[in-house]
């Protein structure tokens, strides 16, 4: 290889070793990162290379401006979430989106659900059992997102990434890995099995009731499905013994009784749990 | 004497119907609040005026991305254009404050109705929100329709594609559309609440 280098001409090496070059830094034409009104939007993996049939989280970092937001699953009074499409070779399965705990976003008349500053939007990966040591495996994400301050921005971004099937030698984690740790921590957890958490439906409200075991002082709900309850009503909390009890007014949209009431239960920091109260009809 | 008692009871009744009528937001099945608002051109309207006809309310936000869907590719002016003609009465509502998006004088207003060829019956400025908070209107677009009896038959969003895409105007379920064609053939709306997509309306702060 080298006697055949230095046999061609200096222009033509200059064209090689460009060439050359290119071949082994993938991201040099693909970008990871990009810029859209009042957001940057970073693909990111917890690990840079993959054996068979590994984990992987895949997961898109929203940055946001000062004052800027984007949108929760189920986005509030106003808003749409992000859209994220993946792309990953064949063999390779990405699950649903593992939200975060939102926040309440309020302004005259209207709540929203969503997050400031910054979000990690991850999902987990299923990698094929076998893969080729030293194979590129590119990843891309189509993202559609709308980001709002006191107005809102359509925004959309293509972002790829190279990740590599392992060699023989053990590679280092990524350098997302630690991001990728601490949004873990903060993913709302399903409740645990001794909870008792139920649902009365009354006129006008529903009462939730959350039994944790010890008294809890304070509650936030955050429903998965819109038109359940009333986004910009106050969320009465009542602590008692076991637990906290939570009077949430109903929708003005919510037309049939519904079974289960679900969502994200908010206690505290780092405190965020999935539940799905199954609801108790009273005689009218 | 009895001019100044008429004149008393004179005040006291225009009060009255400038105040919105009813303590609750308005609520699907039931009677649609009534209310006083001013239009672009300075006249007045009572939702009471419109009684034995179809009425359509509107939010609107000139800057909002959802609105601009509708507008750009035509779509908005279009179904207003199609049932005005049908009799309809369609009221475009402006509940941004002063100083927010889409907050517009009269002469603005007017000027954005030419200039976008767009068909309301009429433009009402609803800057101080009050007809907004009646409706407990959400965001822009969201679409109201009431039936001439004056119950509130419709609430919720203008279709079924929740994006800002004018692409997304075509093949979608127009539920606006699908409820007065039901209404106006005498059938219940099959659909008539939907959450309703867009930017937040741009009310004046608490």
């Amino acid at each position: 290889m080298k006697r055949r280098l230095n046999r061609l001409g200096g222009w033509a090496s200059a064209v090689t070793a460009f060439a050359l070059l290119m071949m082994f830094t993938p991201n040099a034409v693909a970008q990871s990162r990009a810029t859209g009104p009042h957001t940057t939007v970073t693909l990111l993996a917890n690990r840079d290379s993959l054996e068979g049939g590994e984990r992987l989280s895949i997961g898109l970092q929203f940055q946001m401006e000062k004052g800027w937001h984007i949108y929760w699953v189920n986005p509030g009074d106003s808003g749409e979430p992000p859209k994220i499409q993946w792309q990953l070779p064949a063999g390779f399965h990405v699950g649903p989106i593992e939200w975060p705990a939102p926040k309440r976003l309020v302004a005259p008349s209207i709540v929203d659900y969503g997050y400031e500053n910054e979000v990690l939007l991850a999902a987990p990966v299923r990698v094929p059992p076998h893969l080729t040591p030293g194979a590129n495996i590119p990843v891309t994400a189509n993202v559609n997102w709308l980001v709002c301050k006191d107005i809102c921005i359509p925004a959309k971004a293509h972002v790829t990434l190279t990740l590599r099937a392992r060699g023989a030698r053990r590679d280092k984690a990524s350098s997302s890995s630690t991001l990728f740790a601490q949004t873990e921590k903060g993913f709302p957890r399903t409740a645990p099995a001794n909870w008792k958490v139920t649902a009365i439906s009354e006129k006008d409200d529903f009462v939730l009731t959350v039994e944790t075991g010890k008294r809890e002082s304070a509650a936030t709900f955050f429903p998965l499905e819109p038109e359940q309850i009333k986004n910009d009503a106050v969320q009465a909390a009542t602590p008692f013994s076991r637990g906290v009890r939570l009077r949430l007014q109903k929708s003005d949209g919510l037309l049939k009784p519904i079974p289960v009431l679900r969502g994200v239960l908010v206690l505290g920091i780092g405190r965020a749990y999935k539940i799905a109260a199954p609801v108790k009809q009273t005689v009218r | 004497m009895l001019k100044k008692l008429a004149l008393g009871l004179g005040i006291v009744f225009a009060l009255t119907v400038i105040a919105p009528s009813a303590a609750f937001a308005a609520r699907v099945g039931e009677p649609a609040p009534d209310f006083t608002a001013t239009d672009s051109n300075g006249q007045v309207h009572h939702l009471s005026d419109y009684r034995g006809k179809f009425v359509v309310l509107e939010w609107t936000n000139r800057g909002c991305p959802y609105t601009r869907k509708h507008y750009d590719s035509g779509n908005m002016q279009r179904l207003q254009r199609e049932w005005t003609a049908k009799g309809v009465i369609w009221l475009t509502v402006l509940s941004s404050a002063s100083g927010k998006q889409g907050y517009m004088t009269a002469a603005e207003e007017n000027a954005y109705l030419k200039q976008e060829n767009a068909h309301p019956t009429a433009a009402l400025l609803d800057p101080t929100g009050a007809l907004g908070h009646l409706y407990d209107a959400k965001t822009s677009p969201q679409m109201y329709v009431i039936n001439p009896q004056g119950t509130l038959i419709y609430d919720g969003a203008i279709d079924d594609r929740p994006t800002t895409d004018v692409a997304d105007i075509q093949g979608a379920k127009n539920y606006l559309t699908l409820a007065l064609e039901e209404a106006t053939a005498g059938k219940s709306v099959s659909t008539p609440v939907t959450r309703p997509y867009g930017c937040s309306v741009k009310y004046a702060g608490e």
